[in-house]
């Protein structure tokens, strides 16, 4: 073996190994072939060709209809996930906001009316928590206050620094304080005294969290090219299970960041609370790559198949999801109707939580229906966006049948969810969501 | 969708004959005159998407010495998808073609 295929070889180690089991003694006679009698060592130009093809092998999505798109929203969601982790992780152990207002008021004297809030510093990390103390009717000077304020602190425990310009620092066991004594603000109560706190982030979740954003980005993207190039090779019906599960699972987790974000500016910030969509989202990110592993492989050996109709597999995935969700809102109708006539209750009476939908349905077919209509309510609008453009495209290139089914799907796509914007529907809901 | 340059010259490439690997790349510059250079990591990945997607297949192997040449050749879809294209560039070309002569009828000197 000359040093030049030796070279080239090392080269092809960027190739996964069934790839370049199959492939490379061919790459390698094609670049020995390209290259000129003197050539000793692979040029640069090669190895960078050669190195992010292997890569491109290893973790890209698969090429072309936006798998590169999915790929990226996977990355986002599990990053948003991993720091959301990072975040409890991290404020674990950090005392409530009721331990913060009761230790600002601990420096106020006991008779004063007190008025308090508590607010995160968003982009502060570690450091000290600021106290601020605004007097609106003050008996004494500014000054006496605050040293009355922090004698009071020295006797809680706290060690104290001096006064300077009416604050100070407090620390004890390694939580750190800065109190100010001022004027009341224009905007706070007239009477007493108001203790407004601002607290930092735990110093940790600035390395936690942007190593969790890193490594969950990267995961995200890995773990979603792969399960793309597992969805690809499976079959139709395997593809439609696998975008079923998945696609509610990153909107679900998509959602909920946007409403995070949107909640930023306001200072009660939730990350990751295992709320229910939160939850419901994890699980179906976790089940897609298990079913784009466990579900069998398309072989394309066995038969020739004619090439897809991306048109008329749309319609049928398309069909299925809008008829799924029209089924779990309508049997939520229907079991509210149908409870209500048959026990004689009116709607108050059916809300009072005598008639507990869990009753009427197995729990397997009551969880079933609850996460496809919940699903169902955000996605059914969403989906119309692809089933208008299909119905358009779609007419003539598949049955009258097929087509005729999917306008009906689009049409409860619409009409059974308005249903639920009225009062009959919006009771309906509320009931079966107990 | 537009086929990418290189696409375009692999499939004409093959359109004629079978070729292997190193043959390609050497048509693809012939035929683009020297323009387009392929590698063989940019190479294969077209080849192995192209042979995805229908529009190849392996046509022989020749194994000497340790060496392996595959060679590859247009299957029917292939074919017509590089007619399409073609079908597509010339319409692009005319319709750039008849503007032109427009603009010189209107404003160019007179003859």
């Amino acid at each position: 073996m000359s040093r030049l295929e030796r070279g080239y070889r090392r080269l092809l180690l960027a190739y996964p190994r069934a790839y370049r089991r199959a492939r490379g003694d061919e790459i390698v006679t094609t670049l020995l072939e390209g290259a000129p009698p003197d050539r000793v060592r692979p040029p640069a130009g090669d190895a960078w060709d050669l190195i992010r093809g292997g890569l491109r092998q290893r973790f890209a999505p698969p090429h072309g209809r936006g798998y590169a798109v999915v790929a990226l929203v996977c990355a986002a969601a599990v990053a948003y996930l991993a720091l959301g982790g990072a975040i409890r992780l991290t404020t674990a152990s950090e005392s409530s906001k009721d331990t913060l207002f009761i230790a600002g008021a601990t420096l106020l004297p006991p008779e004063a009316p007190v008025y308090g809030d508590q607010e995160r510093m968003l982009t502060t990390f570690g450091g000290p928590t600021l106290i601020d103390l605004s007097y609106a009717q003050r008996p004494r000077s500014l000054d006496d206050l605050a040293v009355e304020a922090r004698a009071r602190a020295i006797a809680d425990g706290w060690l104290a620094g001096p006064i300077e310009a009416r604050r100070f620092t407090l620390e004890r066991d390694g939580q750190q304080r800065v109190v100010t004594v001022t004027d009341a603000l224009p905007a706070e109560p007239t009477a007493g005294v108001s203790v407004h706190s601002r607290y930092p982030w735990p110093a940790p979740l600035l390395p936690v969290g942007i190593a969790a954003v890193v490594l969950g980005g990267l995961a995200g993207w890995l773990a979603g090219a792969w399960t793309l190039r597992r969805f690809r090779s499976r079959t139709p019906a395997g593809q439609l299970l696998i975008a079923l599960t998945g696609a509610p699972g990153l909107l679900l987790v998509g959602a909920v960041a946007v409403s995070t974000a949107a909640e930023l500016d306001v200072s009660g910030l939730t990350v990751f609370t295992g709320t229910l969509p939160e939850g419901m989202g994890l699980a179906a990110l976790v089940l897609t790559p298990l079913l784009a592993a466990s579900l069998p492989a398309d072989d394309p050996a066995a038969a020739p198949r004619p090439p897809t109709d991306l048109v008329r597999v749309g319609i049928r995935v398309v069909t299925a999801a809008h008829l799924a969700f029209a089924a779990a809102i309508a049997t939520v109708l229907v079991t509210f109707t149908v409870r209500m006539l048959a026990t004689g209750a009116d709607r108050v009476a059916m809300l009072s939580g005598a008639h507990d939908p869990k009753d009427l349905l197995p729990l397997p077919v009551y969880a079933a229906v609850m996460v496809l209509f919940y699903i169902g309510i955000v996605l059914s609008p969403l989906l119309l966006l692809v089933s208008m453009p299909l119905l358009g495209v779609g007419r003539g290139r598949v049955s009258p049948v097929a087509w005729r089914v999917l306008l009906a799907a689009a049409i409860s796509a619409v009409v059974l969810p308005a249903l639920l914007f009225t009062p009959y529907g919006g009771d309906a809901s509320v009931w079966f969501m107990d | 969708m537009a086929m990418q340059e290189p696409t375009f010259f692999i499939l004409t490439a093959l359109a004629e004959q079978p070729l292997h690997g190193y043959g390609v790349i050497r048509a693809v510059t012939e035929l683009s005159g020297g323009r387009i250079t392929l590698r063989a990591g940019t190479l294969y990945a077209a080849l192995d998407r192209l042979t995805e997607e229908g529009l190849l297949v392996v046509d022989r192997e020749e194994a000497v010495d340790g060496r392996l040449r595959r060679y590859y050749r247009l299957t029917d879809d292939g074919g017509t998808a590089l007619s399409a294209e073609v079908d597509r560039m010339r319409a692009n070309a005319a319709m750039a073609a008849a503007r032109l002569r427009n603009i010189r009828l209107a404003f160019g000197p007179t003859s």
